[in-house]
């Protein structure tokens, strides 16, 4: 996680920050929080915001823990309606909770099919929006989002 | 190029499509671009473009660091999508006499108000006054047909003299040759125009064959469109 430019150290089954003064916070979620209550890129986000950020958090651990197809939809579905207003997770720009969330969805994105992807036509804009950050991306694929030509170009609904 | 009038409903609309996919005007951060369209719009679109409201909001959101966003402003009409708009609207809009402001010209959405259905029927006019001046070309075509007699001994002089005496409206003998075909009988070939309206194969069949003691069939060795 060279974004935060932090020291961190992973084992095969955790990831480490050392803080500093002996102490250690380890896993993804505890860190991702810990880093949006410390750091200093997240410091103007709004006490409230940060709450936000922080449920978005536990919800990605739902994400990670889904197996099947039909409750990634329902995932799919429940996202594109939170995100037809948003540009973002949480407030008016990035938070930790796009950088984690990006992370979890990618694998799910990866098999959507073009279709499905204009179906959540929201999630599939934030993705699309969130990925071309390269320090975000870091080393996952940059997957592609095309519309499908009947809405192509300048053609009215 | 470009939403059209972003003041209109048609602009707006132009605008909701264009960000349905998309996070900001030009590329995937806040931009320059972002803010001269967000300035062309002026007020928040209505929420029945979900959208344009959303990016809206949003864009506003940036109202300090608005000059320090990346870019350059460029004239509006650059941004939105590209291609089609101008090339549609540049044939109906080149006569349009009032068409001082460049942003009506691209307005692809928006229903024809009276001064364009004036014009576009007046041209649907012309079109059709221009059709109906033109000569209408006459469908022709070049028979050759092949006069054949009972014997040899028949008068084939006599035969083609009939022949060329049919005459009708839209009909034209041309050239003729005898042509042997064995034991000494000949068939008369003799090659026509008719104009297809007028005269048809069958036609010229019954008037030959009206000459039966000199013909015994007639047929029709070659038709071709003039």
């Amino acid at each position: 996680r060279t974004l935060f430019g932090k020291s961190l150290s992973s084992s095969k089954t955790d990831v480490t920050l050392d803080v500093g003064d002996g102490r250690k916070v380890s896993g993804i979620t505890c860190l991702a929080k810990h880093l949006q209550r410390t750091s200093a890129e997240f410091r103007d986000v709004s006490l409230e915001d940060r709450m936000q950020v922080e449920q978005w958090l536990e919800y990605r651990l739902y994400i990670e823990s889904l197996q099947d197809v039909e409750s990634e939809r329902a995932v799919l579905q429940e996202l594109n309606s939170y995100l037809q207003d948003k540009v973002y997770f949480v407030g008016h720009s990035l938070t930790v909770a796009d950088i984690l969330l990006y992370h979890s969805l990618h694998r799910v994105f990866k098999h959507l099919s073009f279709h499905d992807k204009e179906r959540f036509i929201n999630v599939s804009r934030w993705f699309n929006n969130v990925q071309h950050d390269r320090r975000l991306r870091q080393s996952l694929t940059l997957l592609p989002f095309v519309r499908s030509l009947l809405y192509s170009g300048t053609s009215s609904h | 190029m470009g939403f059209g009038d972003l003041k209109s409903q048609s602009g707006l609309q132009a605008l909701n499509n264009f960000l349905e996919d998309r996070s900001y005007i030009d590329g995937y951060v806040p931009s320059q671009a972002d803010i001269a369209v967000f300035l062309a719009v002026g007020t928040p679109p209505p929420a029945s473009l979900p959208h344009a409201l959303r990016w809206y909001n949003h864009i506003a959101s940036y109202d300090s660091q608005k000059d320090s966003l990346p870019g350059v402003r460029q004239p509006i009409e650059t941004y939105g999508p590209a291609g089609a708009p101008a090339t549609t609207a540049a044939a109906p809009a080149a006569p349009k006499a009032a068409a001082a402001d460049d942003d009506d010209d691209l307005d692809l959405f928006g229903s024809d108000d009276e001064e364009t259905k004036a014009l576009k029927a007046k041209r649907v006019e012309d079109y059709a006054a221009r059709k109906a001046k033109k000569p209408v070309i006459i469908a022709k075509s070049n028979i050759i047909l092949d006069v054949k007699p009972w014997e040899d001994t028949t008068d084939m002089e006599e035969m083609e003299r009939k022949v060329r005496s049919i005459e009708a409206d839209g009909l034209l003998w041309g050239a003729s040759k005898f042509v042997p075909v064995g034991y000494g009988i000949r068939k008369l070939q003799i090659s026509c125009v008719v104009e297809d309206d007028k005269v048809s194969t069958d036609f010229l069949d019954e008037e030959i064959t009206k000459f039966e003691d000199l013909v015994q069939s007639v047929d029709i060795a070659a038709f071709n469109k003039v």
